[in-house]
């Protein structure tokens, strides 16, 4: 796990010196003690890859903890990079609801966060222009966004 | 900055909350700073929502900055932040050089001078600011305000005649992109709204429209509207067309 963060979005993680500057100045830390950042990273720096999947989901990317590092570490980051492992090792239903959602809606209309009911019209009553991809546009989309998430992901993806 | 931005809307904005764009191209119209629309792009797939999947998520950008026609103006601070990482390690990676990425604050900064002049008349509202974490940090690569002490924002409600409240807590986090099996969000979104109550503010004023779906969605008396929308007003929108009308009592 930690030449594969170390590759993907967090080249700095072996400058950790666990000082622990962002435990100290996490937001989610104060409210839950069970996420701390510092022993995350201890973890992955230990090659641990069991991390429970809840916990890299819990960074709030406020980015507290990646302004405040002595080391210029980037946990922020580290946490990201192990989110996106996750979602590609993982089968789907290990990732949280709502972002599997957001993947699906991007899949299907090229947005995290697709149309509600009467936006169109709604639109239209202000004034503004049509919004949304045409078919070419959305194939192009799927095309770049389906290889790249893993055969089962995938398939919830709309792809084979 | 002078010159033609173009105009990158997100998905949170034009798909959930129309009346804020409305509110975006009204200030951009009334204030004469010069956009087109970024047709055609898509999602920035923000790491912030779905992890580093470096593949995806620089493929997906580079199509996006195909289809940029100036320099990027965003309205939402996670596409900014996602835009302009991946803009860094396109370019880094030796790519071609790309356009470049300003949030919707930026565009009225370069132009604060002129604003004071161009208003119907001061809105005299006392606002706490959800400032944005996705605009403000990391700062080194940001470079849009302190990180700890912001002022941007305050500067331009000043502008147009209302008060920057000062919170506990300034720069706290609203939880809006934490996943929602968590209790934590609402945690953090509920401690927001209290310290803007505490600080007697008459709404909140966000950036971003992550913070204003998350926010918005736990506050009951306490309006949280995005900075364009109070923009739009001052500048004599009609309140109803940005999303204004029974927000303010």
């Amino acid at each position: 796990m930690r030449d594969e963060l170390i590759k993907n979005g967090a080249p700095n993680l072996t400058r950790c010196i666990q000082c622990g500057t962002c435990t100290a100045s996490c937001t989610v830390f104060e409210l839950d003690r069970t996420y701390n950042p510092r022993r995350l990273i201890q973890m992955f720096l230990g090659g641990e890859r069991s991390v429970e999947v809840p916990k890299a989901w819990l960074c709030s990317t406020c980015g507290v903890c990646t302004e405040r590092c002595p080391k210029e570490v980037w946990p922020m980051n580290i946490m990201l990079s192990a989110r996106g492992l996750l979602v590609r090792s993982r089968p789907p239903k290990d990732m949280p609801k709502d972002r599997l959602r957001s993947l699906i809606s991007i899949s299907r209309s090229g947005f995290a966060y697709g149309r509600k009911r009467g936006s169109r019209a709604r639109r239209s009553t202000l004034n503004l222009p049509e919004f949304g991809l045409d078919k070419a546009q959305l194939d192009g989309v799927r095309k770049i966004l389906v290889p790249s998430f893993g055969k089962k992901l995938a398939r919830q993806l709309g792809g084979r | 900055m002078k010159g033609l931005y173009s105009l990158f809307l997100g998905c949170i904005v034009p798909n959930l909350f129309p009346e804020v764009e409305r509110a975006v191209r009204d200030t951009l119209s009334k204030l004469d700073i010069e956009y087109s629309d970024a047709r055609g792009t898509a999602c920035c797939l923000p790491p912030a929502l779905f992890g580093f999947n470096n593949d995806a998520w620089l493929k997906m950008n580079l199509r996006n900055f195909g289809l940029a026609r100036g320099d990027f103006l965003t309205v939402c601070d996670e596409c900014f932040a996602s835009l302009q990482d991946a803009r860094a390690s396109i370019e880094g990676e030796g790519g071609k050089a790309l356009q470049n990425v300003f949030p919707f604050v930026k565009a009225l900064k370069d132009i604060e001078g002129t604003i004071k002049d161009r208003i119907k008349g001061p809105l005299n509202l006392r606002c706490a600011v959800q400032h944005s974490c996705h605009l403000l940090r990391p700062s080194s690569v940001r470079k849009v305000d302190d990180p700890e002490a912001p002022k941007l924002v305050k500067s331009l409600l000043e502008a147009i005649g209302c008060e920057y409240v000062v919170q506990e807590d300034e720069v706290g986090c609203c939880g809006g992109s934490i996943y929602a099996g968590s209790e934590i969000p609402k945690k953090l979104a509920i401690r927001r709204i209290r310290g803007a109550q505490d600080a007697r503010a008459d709404l909140i004023i966000t950036t971003c429209p992550h913070c204003l779906k998350h926010l918005g969605a736990h506050s009951r008396a306490m309006p949280v509207l995005h900075l364009a929308q109070l923009y739009a007003l001052a500048l004599g929108s009609n309140p109803s067309d940005v999303g204004m009308r029974g927000a303010l009592r």
